[in-house]
């Protein structure tokens, strides 16, 4: 047992896939946390970890041979993560067959997925190691709604993929200054370029005449929602995305748009704070004031 | 719609989807922006130096319209006088993990070689020679052989630059000198400008490239990393095509990114190399005024005696009133839909205030 029990979120470990590059300095650091992947989690990984490929097909004309070479990489990255995996029958084995649905009780969470699985999991280990956890995500509104329960039933601390990133720079030699800079650079890319693909796309979209006094209601959310991402506002951006699921025989085409790039929506958030912009501060404070590590202290 | 018998238009001429048929693509009012972009590109198309142009706006303001229009035959062939006619394409600014190779696969994709063979065939010069003095990389200046040699088909070469070439199409490509795939952003860049130089050589084919990069404000969203490679990139063009190469910058401003933040993602090396900003203000009243009449005029399927048909003068006035602050963008799309609905509910032709006061919240959105 390692000092920092870890708790991975889906798209935590596929952005630290996306952003890691050839040299895997960032996911081989893992190896001196505790890493854990509910079963749950781990299958959404596998779902949807290939996204990007299908988005490069769409979106630029890559070399085949490129396709097959990011596969490979992918294939290569998310094997690590495999011995991660933590299986619902080991939890249930040791906390009974009903241990997820009194969590779903305890929680009130509607929702059975990989937030819900991650936060069940966050309490088995702390429970049985008797140890505080944390469990990274980047998806906002599940942070907030797990939030007071990782306080009040002292599990541990919720917190977000660039807090990790920084973590594993403190406690690895691996990564330096450079590197983790480069890191939070990249993971703040993966999210602001899906805001601007899908903010052009949602802009070049141009409703037809003929529906306009139909679907008035539609297209004043659809410009709210255009401002929304150009200015890098997410408040209240997923009710947007449940008002276009909702409505997406009226306009499937923008609905097909914010699905396919629906990464944004996790960035949403109330307290004006979103994670590019936390990033972007993040760098430069730790320019200005450099993380302090075993080696500076030490003679 | 017939827009021809209905409104006396050869087609809606707000349309905001870019005109298919180049024909459509007009430039109307906004005379002091036009000017300088004339006058720039005459001086480029006569003098030898490269040159960068940053093109600012709101989005919406025409910075793409302006990158299109500029681009046709048709008007560089009348800015051109006694020389010859640009090359010139628009590429976006790629937001994927490797910039260079996507900037280079835009270029090969409007690069038209079979015309550029029989264009080449005639010349004062070989082309091989002017190649053997390009760099000293051979391999590089192979390929450039090879854009020049109609032994080769363009598909093949094509397919050789895209990387998609398989080890048995690469060997057949041996007796050329081609004997390995491009695989850096050096490769890339030198290809690119060694391409450019050839091209516009004593300006006798073409006088001069213009490359029009839009969607530039995608530069905030890149990791360091590929802003690093994209100020690299347009660095060594501009320091390996020292002539006929006139690049503009289309940067939309934001909340995220205005001109003054361009430092941010901009290197001192790059940005030295601006020469001429071009501001795409808000247009005044005034502005949208000659814009409307100078579109309908250039729309028109006949003669017409009234300057705002199909609209009443008043009907124009007022809409243009409404939309004070609004983008070129935001003025065409109401006018659009003014037209369109007034052609949907069969309204009688020219278009009433009354009519638009009626329809005035589906024509007019707040933003």
């Amino acid at each position: 047992m390692k000092k920092i029990a870890c708790i991975l979120d889906a798209c935590t470990v596929i952005n630290l896939i996306h952003i890691d590059d050839d040299n895997e300095l960032l996911i081989s650091s893992l190896s001196s946390l505790d890493i854990y992947i509910s079963e749950k989690v781990f299958k959404e990984v596998n779902q949807n970890v290939y996204d990007k490929i299908e988005k490069l097909r769409k979106n630029e004309k890559p070399r085949v041979i490129d396709i097959k070479l990011i596969k490979k990489a992918i294939d290569q990255k998310l094997s690590v993560f495999r011995g991660n995996q933590v299986l619902d029958d080991e939890i249930e084995k040791d906390f009974g067959k009903n241990y997820f649905s009194q969590i779903k009780d305890l929680t009130n969470y509607q929702k059975l997925n990989g937030e819900f699985y991650s936060t069940a999991l966050a309490i088995y280990l702390s429970r049985l190691n008797d140890v505080k956890v944390f469990f990274h995500t980047d998806d906002t509104p599940a942070r907030e709604e797990f939030k007071l329960l990782f306080k009040h039933q002292q599990i541990g601390y919720i917190e977000d993929t660039a807090d990790l990133l920084v973590l594993l720079s403190r406690i690895s030699n691996k990564i330096s200054p450079s590197v983790l800079d480069n890191a939070l650079s990249d993971l703040a890319s993966e999210y602001a370029t899906e805001v601007t693909i899908l903010e052009k796309k949602l802009k070049s979209y141009q409703m037809p005449a003929k529906d306009i006094r139909r679907m008035k209601f539609i297209k004043s959310k659809l410009d709210l929602l255009i401002n929304k991402l150009s200015a890098h506002d997410f408040s209240g951006i997923g009710e947007l995305y449940d008002f276009f699921k909702k409505n997406k025989s009226k306009c499937p085409q923008v609905y097909d748009h914010i699905d396919l790039h629906n990464e944004v929506f996790q960035l949403e958030t109330t307290e004006g704070n979103n994670l590019i912009k936390k990033i972007k501060e993040l760098r430069v404070e730790l320019k200005t004031s450099p993380l302090l590590k075993l080696d500076n202290l030490i003679g | 719609m017939e827009f021809k018998e209905q409104f006396k238009l050869k087609s809606n001429p707000f349309r905001l989807t870019p005109a298919t048929n180049s024909d459509e693509l007009v430039w109307a009012g906004f005379p002091g922006i036009k000017e300088k972009f004339e006058k720039r590109i005459k001086r480029s198309i006569k003098l030898n130096n490269s040159s960068l142009v940053l093109n600012w706006g709101e989005y919406g303001s025409g910075k793409t319209h302006a990158a299109r229009y500029f681009t046709k035959d048709a008007v560089l062939n009348d800015l051109k006088d006694e020389f010859s006619i640009p090359y010139s394409m628009i590429i976006p600014l790629p937001k994927g993990k490797e910039p260079v190779y996507h900037i280079f696969t835009s270029i090969v994709d409007k690069i038209k070689i079979n015309e550029i063979r029989s264009k080449f065939t005639e010349t004062s010069f070989e082309i091989t020679d002017v190649i053997d003095k390009i760099g000293d990389n051979v391999q590089i200046q192979s390929i450039l052989k090879a854009i020049f040699n109609d032994k080769i088909k363009e598909n093949q070469i094509k397919k050789y630059l895209y990387g998609n070439i398989s080890n048995k199409e690469l060997e057949m490509l041996n007796e050329f000198g081609i004997l390995r795939k491009l695989n850096s952003d050096s490769d890339y860049t030198k290809f690119i400008s060694g391409l450019f130089s050839c091209l516009t050589h004593k300006k006798e084919i073409y006088s001069l490239m213009t490359i029009w990069i839009d969607e530039f404000e995608d530069i905030a969203v890149l990791s360091s990393s590929n802003i690093d490679k994209t100020n690299n990139f347009l660095r060594e063009i501009m320091d390996n095509t020292p002539n006929n190469l006139l690049i503009f910058i289309n940067l939309t401003q934001s909340t995220l990114i205005g001109v003054e933040d361009l430092g941010e993602y901009l290197y001192e090396s790059v940005r030295s190399r601006i020469k001429e900003k071009n501001n795409f203000e808000l247009p005044s009243k005034e502005a949208f005024n000659s814009y409307l009449v100078e579109l309908l005029n250039l729309h028109s399927a006949e003669t017409r005696a009234d300057n705002y048909f199909p609209f009443e003068q008043d009907t124009a006035e007022y809409l243009i009133d409404k939309l004070e602050n609004a983008s070129l963008r935001r003025f065409n799309d109401a006018f659009s839909l003014l037209l369109e609905l007034a052609d949907m509910d069969n309204e009688a032709i020219p278009i009433k205030k009354s009519y638009l006061l009626a329809n005035e919240s589906d024509i007019i959105w707040e933003i």
